[in-house]
């Protein structure tokens, strides 16, 4: 095993954590709580290293989300929102693909790329994982305005969370 | 082979994303109570139309098989409809005084209860006198005579059927002009006995017996059965004859009770010289 996996795993663990024991725990007393979803977790598949295949990333993906999904008792919800996210992932990379290409040794990282570009590959994706999982939580689009607003709420608190998440674990 | 395994190459992403959303969402619909509600209503809903289009495919079919025995009896009305116009003719003619041409009129009843395994069996239908029915008015379905009008209220009619042995109904051979009394002994509801036909008459096996038409209660020429078996016991002057009812009572759905116009005026005249 060489230093990525450990440090994907290490990612896994750590991210896992906040997500179940920091920010599933944080409930505000406050009426519009329920929007504001505060989910950190699509940071591990975003910062996949590049090397791996699209196959094992979606597989990853799903591991994530099923373990969470256990600690949520939402079983398939997560999952299924991360191997979607998994999925579009190499066609977002492709689509911000920044001056030069991406160097397969490296993750797609903000110590990388730099913010500009993590900023905007992180906003495409996170928006995307939102809006499918908040999709799945209701099942149907019968609420798509309900939907929206907490794809939009979530994603405020979300993508913040994130940006700061990058820059605490890899400093430049 | 070859071409597959290279295809799960290049899509293999795509083979597992849908795979695995797959089992996402059947396990999102599986264990969570309010997916689960909408994927259970939505189900019920797909699964509700899809029964309602199982049934209407069912009465359709169904249909057939009404359609069918109406157009037999159909056929059979126009055949009786065309021979009719002859005999009302003939009527118009001997009965210059009425204003009416029509003799028999018919009402469509519904048999609610019925039985074939008694000595003396009665069917009850869902019509009474509210609807035209009397004491003493023939009872028939497309099969042939089915009994006699016994018990009239406002809403019911009780029929004394063929099976029951105070009836009798003038019957004849049809074609041969010879007379009798029908009347069932008990036991097997498929077999009735014909009574005081002549020694003298022709008869042979599997004659049709019809009613005569000469009670009040059946227009003539109404099936009841065919001669089964017959004989002729030393020293009678009339055979003894089985005959095979066409009609069976254990099925009856719907029947038609007999208004006869003429039957008073008939009844009267028949009376009136009962004394002399």
């Amino acid at each position: 095993m060489n230093s990525v996996s450990t440090k994907t795993i290490f990612q896994f663990v750590l991210l896992m954590l906040l997500q179940v024991a920091v920010f599933k725990q944080f409930t505000p007393d406050w009426k519009y709580a329920i929007y504001f979803h505060a989910l950190i977790y699509p940071a591990f598949i975003m910062t996949l290293p590049f090397r791996l295949s699209k196959i094992s990333i979606i597989l990853l993906g799903f591991l994530f989300g099923i373990i969470l999904d256990v600690f949520y008792s939402s079983p398939g919800v997560h999952a299924s929102a991360c191997v979607f996210t998994a999925f579009i992932r190499p066609t977002i990379l492709s689509i911000t693909k920044p001056q030069g290409e991406y160097d397969i040794l490296h993750s797609p990282t903000i110590s990388h790329y730099g913010f500009i570009w993590f900023a905007t590959y992180s906003a495409i994706m996170l928006f995307a994982h939102l809006l499918f999982y908040f999709s799945v939580e209701a099942f149907t689009f019968v609420y798509i305005g309900q939907i929206l607003l907490k794809t939009f709420a979530s994603f405020i608190v979300s993508y913040f969370l994130i940006i700061i998440f990058q820059f605490i674990i890899n400093p430049k | 082979m070859r071409n597959l395994i290279l295809l799960f190459v290049k899509y293999g992403n795509i083979f597992l994303f849908i795979f695995l959303e797959l089992v996402c969402l059947s396990l999102v619909a599986r264990y969570n109570t309010a997916q689960n509600e909408i994927f259970v209503n939505s189900a019920n809903i797909f699964s509700g139309k899809l029964y309602g289009g199982v049934n209407n495919l069912k009465q359709y079919f169904q249909l057939s098989a009404v359609s069918d025995s109406l157009a037999s009896e159909n056929a059979r009305l126009r055949k009786i409809l065309y021979n009719t116009d002859v005999r009302e003719v003939a009527q118009r003619e001997s009965m210059l005084n009425q204003d009416s041409i029509l003799q028999y009129s018919y009402i469509t009843a519904k048999v609610i209860n019925n039985s074939i395994n008694l000595n003396n069996n009665k069917i009850t239908l869902n019509k009474g006198s509210s609807s035209g029915i009397q004491s003493k008015m023939g009872v028939v379905n497309a099969n042939g005579v089915v009994g006699i009008v016994k018990e009239v209220n406002d809403n019911f009619a009780v029929v004394l059927s063929v099976l029951h042995r105070s009836v009798r109904i003038s019957a004849g051979i049809k074609n041969k002009g010879y007379f009798g009394s029908m009347q069932w002994r008990g036991n097997d509801p498929t077999k009735l006995d014909l009574l005081d036909v002549s020694r003298h008459a022709d008869i042979s096996k599997g004659d049709t017996i019809v009613t005569s038409g000469y009670s009040t209660k059946f227009p003539s020429d109404i099936t009841l059965g065919v001669i089964d078996t017959f004989w002729l016991e030393q020293g009678d002057d009339s055979y003894s004859i089985q005959v095979k009812l066409n009609n069976d009572i254990s099925s009856l759905q719907y029947v038609y009770v007999i208004d006869n116009i003429l039957a008073e005026t008939q009844t009267e005249i028949e009376e009136a010289t009962e004394n002399e």
